[in-house]
């Protein structure tokens, strides 16, 4: 549902490439924010337990 | 789970996802696992297809419950069915309960749990409402690991329990039309 999202990042990429000021911002954010661990940086848990909703629905 | 179709389709991705989990492997050979156009034609509501069609409005936490319930129906899952639960506030209450639903969420896979929400709450970007799967739950360090369908953006992450009931219980905004105001929980397939 993030339609609008993309719609907005095209425009800011269409004004830097029109030489028109971009909309962007000029650094660029983390891909996740504080609130976020991708899974990939932390398997403890998944090492440890038997999680078996993960094993179930991870590839189903 | 696979990645979800289209960019208004979290809501079909993470049902088929569901759905193939709870169901398993097809027992022969030339079954196929369940694909979310698949899913779409076995329900046969042209409303859901629209609104998860690309650039589609997207859907609210009780249709997702409605198509949950028919997906089940379409699948032939025996004895399930779809319970939700919408918190109304961050409050000791309703973080009692989102845990005690995940903890028991996280006993077995013969359950399934969807999450609707702010998906900018969690991931500090896209300010929007989305659907996704619970893949585990970590009751030691209070925190929960989201299956995102969202895969052209994003893959599993961790976030604590309480940001996911914040991201829950945040309205949409009006730039989402049709949606502004809805908030999220937890849709449940169970038996």
């Amino acid at each position: 549902m993030r339609s609008l999202f993309q719609f907005s990042a095209a425009l800011s990429i269409a004004f830097s490439l029109t030489g028109l000021p971009a909309l962007a911002s000029e650094t660029a954010a983390p891909k996740l924010g504080p609130n976020a661990t991708p899974i990939t940086a932390d398997q403890t848990y998944l090492r440890g337990s038997e999680a078996p909703d993960y094993w179930a629905f991870r590839l189903s | 789970m696979k990645p979800q179709f289209t960019s208004s389709a979290c809501s079909i991705a993470s049902v088929t996802a569901a759905i193939n989990g709870l169901k398993g492997l097809p027992s022969h050979a030339e079954d196929k696992v369940l694909s979310q156009p698949e899913l779409l034609e076995k329900i046969g509501d042209p409303l859901w297809a629209k609104l998860s069609a690309e650039e589609g409005d997207g859907v609210t936490i009780a249709q997702l419950a409605a198509y949950a319930g028919a997906a089940v129906q379409a699948a032939d899952l025996q004895g399930y069915e779809v319970e939700s639960y919408q918190p109304e506030s961050a409050d000791e209450a309703s973080l009692s309960r989102v845990r005690d639903i995940l903890a028991a969420n996280e006993k077995s896979a013969s359950d399934a749990l969807l999450v609707y929400f702010n998906q900018g709450v969690v991931t500090g970007d896209w300010d929007g409402p989305h659907v996704s799967l619970i893949g585990a739950y970590d009751a030691d360090k209070d925190r929960v690991l989201v299956l995102e369908v969202d895969q052209d953006w994003y893959i599993p992450y961790w976030t604590p329990t309480s940001v996911l009931l914040d991201a829950m219980i945040k309205p949409t905004s009006a730039e989402h039309g049709p949606l502004e105001g809805e908030t999220g929980g937890f849709v449940w397939l169970k038996r």
